[in-house]
């Protein structure tokens, strides 16, 4: 708790805002100064938020039902439309708009359990890499630099080829995708800080290692590891929907964008919004998402 | 640290990721349970399961095992393909020259569109250049290329039927699925390139050669965009990388036959040796193009070439 309130605290200061306020404050005293992309991004990863874990009460549907009578219906706001089902239904007649909700359930959880594991990881190794140096410095950015040669897909695609699909799986396989971008940036910024003054202050006073980590290093780099964590939310949501949409992904019944963008492909020229609305749903919400990272990034980093 | 040595641990590196990626497509077999039953086609009988069995030489070691496994590996000996009967390699390299197609020539447009674009937006920050340079950035990293891919056939092939929506043969067939894959690229290398112009241009350097009088021509070209050179190259490796890794997405959606809508397809087939050779080939052609960059790098930096 103690740990929370120190990076609070850090990362208002950072934000260039009275220690004396909480984050929420701090954010509705920053709302009217940003610029009118910023607000809109903040309000569609609002929507996708709430979408996401109120999934079981906005969906006017239950995403699983076929209804082979109410087959590939059209929007409400096309010819032939009905609200009853307001982005109309698929080639087995479940609700479209349900499945998009549920949809960011599974696209929001994935992600971001996904960013925290390659954030704690990644984090973990890098400062330990950057404060400790020597073998384990060296063994470790091997590993970050092979890692990074090989593209996400590929791992992906041989680890599918012989599992099951599942959450599980997908989870790892981001977190597996994720963990060495960060590590790098954590340990370079980690070998910037040992040069700095009250590091070595911390020391001289025969501070403990564990507190010297926890409470100089931590809170420092804090600002690079939200930066990151807030881009990463938006790859992995790209990755994972591209995932479904090559059948890589989660079980096929389960309702994700990607999966969704797949089984409209047959009737793409006759029912559009098929394949149209789910890509939508993974672009607006990754762009949202880059253009608060982007913000974050100017705001937080002190070089600019 | 000399030319020399960093270059050989860069290749040590690379080929680390080839032999670490083998390793897991090794492990993964022989943790899924019985490696003989992904090798061997479903409606094999029980003769022929125990045969393969003995053939992987599943009782030994699993370093043994491994051993085997790499040695055929590196003679280009991944087995029989399941579902065409042919060496699984011979099938695989046979892909190769689509993906290389697609993959150069998305780069090409990539880089074409990107180049440019950030020169002219790190030359005049905030200008109309710089908002779109932005846009195509941002465009580029929230973009799935699947839903991409998808929105250029809906557009151009079935409503203004200009392009033809699947397959290779002519050009056209090339157009496409080349923009979609070039977008990731586009996005990355414009950001890169117009925050090291941005960068450079704030450099004492800059302001000597304008106190000077050196022209705006000679001061973009020659001073800065030589400097920005190294920045972009460094970067480009890894994006070549990734972009080859995207032709299995855009090769499915435009029917390319290439080697990733192949291993794609070999994975719905659970056609294993196939997903295993094509894993590694596109590995070791990521692994020859960051090499290259590596070798291109020195070329560009004079600081490194000592």
């Amino acid at each position: 708790m103690k740990q929370m309130a120190i990076f609070e605290r850090k990362l208002i200061r950072r934000l260039g805002l009275s220690r004396k306020q909480t984050l929420i404050k701090s954010v509705a005293q920053i709302w009217p100064e940003g610029s009118w992309d910023l607000k809109l991004s903040v309000a569609v990863v609002a929507v996708a938020l709430l979408a996401a874990v109120f999934a079981s009460v906005l969906a006017p549907q239950d995403p699983y039902a076929q209804r082979l009578l109410a087959r590939l219906k059209a929007p409400v706001f096309l010819p032939g439309g009905s609200t009853t089902h307001i982005l109309g239904t698929d080639a087995l007649g479940r609700d479209i708009l349900s499945r998009l909700i549920y949809g960011a359930r599974l696209s929001l959880f994935l992600a971001v359990t996904g960013c925290l594991g390659a954030s704690l990881i990644g984090t973990i190794l890098g400062l330990m890499a950057g404060r400790y140096g020597g073998w384990l410095d060296r063994i470790l950015m091997g590993l970050v630099n092979m890692q990074l040669s090989i593209p996400f897909i590929l791992l992906a695609i041989t680890l599918i080829a012989v599992t099951e699909p599942g959450l599980g799986n997908i989870v790892f396989i981001l977190i597996a995708t994720g963990w060495a971008g960060h590590a790098r940036i954590i340990r370079a910024e980690t070998l910037r800080l040992n040069e700095t003054g009250f590091i070595e202050s911390a020391k001289a006073i025969g501070q403990r290692e564990h507190l010297i980590l926890l409470k100089h290093y931590l809170p420092s780099l804090l600002p690079q590891i939200v930066v990151l964590a807030s881009m990463d939310v938006a790859k992995f949501i790209v990755l994972e929907s591209s995932l479904s949409f090559l059948g890589l992904g989660v079980e096929p019944s389960v309702p994700t964008w990607g999966s969704m963008a797949a089984d409209g492909r047959e009737y793409l020229a006759t029912h559009w919004w098929l394949t149209t609305l789910p890509g939508l749903a993974v672009f607006t919400v990754c762009l949202s998402l880059n253009i608060i990272g982007d913000w974050l990034r100017e705001r937080l980093d002190p070089k600019g | 640290m000399n030319r020399g040595r960093s270059l050989a641990a860069k290749i040590g590196t690379s080929m680390g990721a080839v032999i670490l990626l083998s390793l897991i497509t090794f492990l993964f077999t022989r943790l899924s349970g019985d490696p003989a039953a992904l090798l061997i086609p479903i409606d094999a009988t029980y003769e022929e399961l125990v045969q393969m069995r003995a053939d992987l030489g599943l009782e030994r070691s699993l370093l043994a095992q491994f051993v085997t496994f790499a040695t055929n590996a590196l003679r280009g000996d991944f087995g029989f393909s399941l579902r065409y009967g042919q060496p699984a390699m011979e099938l695989v390299l046979g892909r190769v020259p689509a993906t290389l197609e697609l993959a150069l020539s998305a780069a090409l447009f990539g880089w074409l569109v990107a180049i440019p674009l950030g020169i002219l937006a790190g030359y005049r920050p905030n200008s109309m250049w710089d908002r779109i340079a932005r846009f195509v950035g941002l465009f580029g990293q929230s973009m799935p290329v699947y839903w991409l891919g998808i929105l250029l056939i809906m557009f151009f092939s079935v409503r203004m039927r200009l392009l033809p929506a699947s397959g290779r043969g002519s050009l056209g067939h090339l157009v496409l699925p080349s923009v979609a894959l070039s977008l990731n690229l586009m996005g990355s290398v414009t950001r890169i390139l117009r925050a090291s112009m941005v960068e450079i241009l704030r450099q004492d350097y800059i302001r000597t050669a304008l106190a000077k009088g050196v022209s705006r021509e000679v001061l973009l070209f020659k001073h800065a965009l030589k400097n920005a050179a190294i920045g972009v190259v460094t970067v480009i490796g890894l994006q070549l990388g990734s972009l080859l890794g995207g032709t299995v997405v855009t090769e499915t959606v435009f029917a390319w036959p290439g080697l990733g809508r192949f291993i794609v397809q070999s994975i719905q087939y659970r056609d294993f040796p196939v997903v295993q050779a094509g894993v590694l080939v596109l590995a070791v052609m990521i692994v020859v193009i960051n090499a290259v960059t590596d070798l291109v790098y020195p070329l560009l930096d004079s600081r490194v070439r000592v």
